[in-house]
């Protein structure tokens, strides 16, 4: 009976090897014992010995091939044993599948996934194999394949892309769209703006956080906007003037610090209220972000939710494209900060060059209430706070 | 934090015990306080003993059926009294044994009434104070008392009273025809009742599939049991030996004559007196607001079950429970979802999870309908419920399971495989490949499953749907 040759296991994490050498040809003679292949991870290479005597019958996987653990290697039987070639064929592909190419499909990895969402995976055509799930014991879920196929699709632009007749379309403008619209122009028209860009180092923000989620649920974990949002909120308490509303002859300074969140919808742009920010925590703040972007995205915010705002923050870094830009303030405030996307950037410190995770900055402000300088100065706190949180925020 | 995490768990019933115990496993030092007995309503005055009752109603009720079949019963009648003292040692075995667990896994049990303080300390009948990490409100739910006109006259009872008759009436009005009210009134008209419901909606059970409750409605009517649609009770009065139950239909009043009337018009959060709200506990009504893990407005507090008015029923509560304490305890969340099967234990008993037929209308849902008839399947027809049906909803464009829904004899122990389809992201076409052993009432699912795809085997093509 022929015996089988399989990849072994080396080490917990393995997830393929790759067949590095065959010692020994098909036909040749083999000893119990005697190393016949060469295997090797990402991590290290490992010698493969015949599990009986005879001869090497049949290679299913040449120099090349990289396989699962147990995927079929090859059969060592009896001379002239006949291993019937549909059980050939069979193990070659169940077993030496050519993962790079047929990674996705029929795959000898067994991967955790509900019927239905492989079912759309395959509709929309998606590798599920790198989805993570989020199921029972990491199994791959209907919502893990939906939430991946709809990133991909906000995400990434196919560089070929047919294009079928051009043809002109209407989209009414009106509802969210329109109100959109009337809150800009209306912004546009009433504040004449200055924007300050600024760039600063992020990597002790960077550090407390990561220190913050360690060990701590995903659905809990802080955000990069949670940070910041208690960041300006801390700014502000130290230097309130930007927290203000011009009404008629009066400018209101704020005493509550209520912070905006710029959150994109699928049909527009909607601002919920982080209220008293100031006076949460770093996980309640994250916590309160989650929820009220989650049901913006929902359409199921309600109309105080997003009221009531004395500052907003709006983040482009999601993108991953955007440095700089000015948003539009959000009325009856009297300023926005912008922010994009992080970048590991040289920058010299104590006469050295280094590389930093640099986060710029923008900060569009009404200069009918706020003045150049004491933006400046509120811009300077901002960058402190994000250079040395622990010192500001504990 | 040194040591253990000290966990105080106000209420031991299905969501207050399941959730003690599974803290115990995950290394807490547990507390839960009980003023009654441990099990709560589900195993002192609700699922546990209605299910007893109908256990020995549903064999009396056969009986009948099985002089047909050859059966020779010279006599049979009821003895109350060993059968409700049969009732009570069932319930007494299953709340012995939950204390048992709470000893085998070092829970400390507190007999009293308890209040949480705004510190979040609980403080025991005025008397003895404990203050640990987490609170967990288990506090559950009583029945709804409905203010009518003769509502508190001593022949008015609730559900529990009626699970402790001492003898039965001759006739018995039941106010409200959901699960409780359609349960009771199987149990009486089985032991020899003059069952009338009295519905306010158009229907009964209204959030069950409306096609199965037909099936329902008929065989109620069949076995003698009146019921009453779109119809509001608007009174009661004693006259003479007994009550007078005014009711309008229609537009119509007419009285009914009966002993009892039973109200069974649902269940609230068992809140009120507990002065929540000046702990700062956010309440929607009178339910306790909790976020996804169940946590209340207030930090390190948790509401489970009945009391956070989310889903009544004791399943549910136990799973809330599972997540809550995992989520306090910093473990993986089993997050058990919102996939919760209900049960009616009648005769045919309904078995129901998921989406119904008017639900996923209403949502404008693309769906596909399979059926199989009870009357198709050889064990179905054996145990004479060949008047039941399974009945399979999928989405159209995959094929998923959205709703299953089944009466028939069995069915609440059939739909298990329903919630798993559904939990799972099963399609018709995992279930048709599942073999289903025969011969069971298990294969009119795989059957109906069938139906989905091609039409089912073991029925006529122009006969289906």
């Amino acid at each position: 009976m022929a015996l089988e040759i399989k990849m072994p296991t080396v080490g917990l994490m393995m997830e393929t090897g790759l067949v590095a050498a065959w010692y020994k040809n098909e036909g040749d003679k083999v000893e119990k014992g005697e190393v016949i292949a060469e295997m090797e991870t990402e991590k290290m290479s490992s010698p493969i010995e015949a599990a009986g005597s005879g001869v090497l019958l049949k290679i299913i996987a040449p120099v090349g091939t990289e396989l699962p653990p147990g995927g079929f290697m090859g059969y060592i039987g009896e001379p002239g044993e006949e291993i019937a070639v549909s059980v050939v064929q069979d193990e070659a592909q169940k077993g030496a599948v050519d993962l790079q190419q047929d990674r996705q499909m029929e795959s000898v990895n067994f991967i955790r996934i509900s019927p239905l969402a492989k079912k759309i995976a395959k509709e929309n055509n998606l590798d599920y194999s790198r989805v993570t799930g989020s199921g029972p014991m990491g199994r791959i879920v209907a919502k893990d394949i939906r939430e991946t196929v709809a990133n991909r699709k906000t995400c990434v632009v196919p560089v070929t892309m047919p294009i079928p007749g051009i043809e002109d379309s209407y989209l009414p403008y009106g509802g969210i769209r329109k109100s959109i619209g009337e809150n800009m122009l209306n912004s546009w028209l009433t504040a004449p703006r200055v924007t300050h860009f600024a760039s600063v180092d992020s990597t002790e923000m960077k550090r407390v956080r990561n220190q913050f989620n360690l060990g701590v649920e995903n659905h809990d974990k802080a955000s990069v906007i949670g940070f910041l949002v208690k960041i300006v909120a801390r700014a502000i308490e130290g230097y309130p003037v930007v927290n203000a509303s011009l009404e008629g002859t009066q400018i209101h300074r704020h005493g509550a610090i209520n912070i905006g969140v710029a959150v994109a919808v699928e049909r527009g742009l909607l601002v919920p209220v982080v209220k008293n920010a100031n006076k949460k925590s770093l996980l309640e703040i994250s916590r309160e972000i989650r929820d009220l972007s989650g049901r913006a995205k929902n359409n199921q915010l309600a109309p105080e939710e997003m009221q009531g705002g004395t500052f907003t923050v709006s983040s482009l870094g999601a993108y991953d494209s955007v440095e700089y830009f000015t948003p539009i303030i959000n009325q009856p405030e009297s300023a926005i900060l912008g922010i994009g996307r992080m970048m590991d950037t040289p920058v010299a410190i104590n006469g050295e060059v280094v590389i930093r995770p640099m986060l710029p900055l923008s900060l569009v402000f009404d200069h009918r209430v706020i003045d150049g300088a004491p933006a400046a100065e509120f811009l300077r706190l901002v960058m402190d706070v994000i250079e040395n949180p622990m010192k500001f925020l504990l | 934090m040194n040591g253990k995490k000290k966990m105080i768990i106000i209420g031991g019933g299905p969501g207050g015990y399941v959730a003690a115990i599974r803290a115990a496993q995950l290394g807490a030092e547990v507390h839960v306080i009980e003023e009654n007995r441990v099990g709560g309503t589900c195993l002192n005055v609700g699922c546990i003993p209605t299910k007893a009752l109908l256990h020995t109603a549903k064999i009396f009720h056969h009986l009948k059926d099985e002089e047909k079949n050859g059966l020779i019963i010279d006599s049979s009648s009821v003895d109350m009294d060993a059968l409700m003292a049969r009732k009570q040692q069932v319930v007494n075995r299953l709340v012995g044994g939950v204390e048992g667990l709470f000893k085998a896994n070092s829970i400390t049990l507190h007999k009293g009434h308890a209040v949480i303080k705004a510190d979040k300390s609980v403080i025991i009948d005025n008397k003895e104070t404990l203050k640990g990490d987490a609170v967990v409100l288990a506090l559950g739910s009583r029945p709804v008392v409905i203010p009518f006109a003769g509502h508190n006259l001593p022949g008015v009872i609730d559900s529990t009273e009626a699970l402790d008759l001492k003898e039965l009436p001759s006739a018995m009005v039941i106010m409200g025809g959901g699960v409780i009210g359609i349960e009771f009134a199987y149990l009486f008209n089985a032991l020899g009742v003059k069952v009338t419901i009295v519905e306010l909606q158009p229907r009964i059970l209204p959030t069950i599939d409306e096609e199965i409750t037909k099936i329902l409605q008929k065989e109620f009517t069949a076995m003698g049991i009146e019921i009453k649609t779109n119809a509001k009770l608007l009174s009661a009065q004693q006259e003479n030996h007994a009550l007078a139950v005014l009711v309008e239909e229609n537009g119509q009043t007419s009285t009914l004559s009966c002993d009892k009337l039973l109200v069974a018009v649902g269940r609230t959060p068992n809140t009120a007196g507990m002065q929540l709200e000046q702990s700062g506990i956010s309440m929607n009504r009178a339910a306790i607001a909790v976020d996804s893990n169940y946590m209340t407005s207030v930090r390190d507090v948790y509401a489970i079950g009945d009391c956070n008015g989310k889903i009544m029923l004791a399943h549910a509560a136990s799973a809330q429970g599972i997540d809550a304490v995992e989520h306090i305890m910093g473990h993986k969340v089993t997050r058990s979802g919102d996939i919760v099967p209900s049960c009616v234990y009648t005769f045919p008993e309904i078995g129901a999870v998921g989406q119904t037929e008017e639900q996923l209308r209403e949502a404008g849902t693309t769906y596909q309908v399979g059926r199989f008839p009870m009357a198709g399947n050889g064990k179905a027809l054996i145990e004479g419920t060949e008047s039941g049906l399974v009945k399979i909803l999928t989405g159209a464009r995959y094929g998923e399971v959205l709703g299953m829904h089944i009466i028939g004899s069995n069915a609440t122990d059939l739909i298990a495989e329903g919630t798993l389809a559904i939990s799972a992201e099963l399609t018709a076409a995992d279930l048709v490949a599942a073999i289903h052993p025969h011969p069971t009432i298990s294969e009119a699912v795989m059957e109906a499953a069938h139906d989905v795809l091609d039409g089912a085997i073991h029925w006529p093509p122009s006969r289906k749907k």
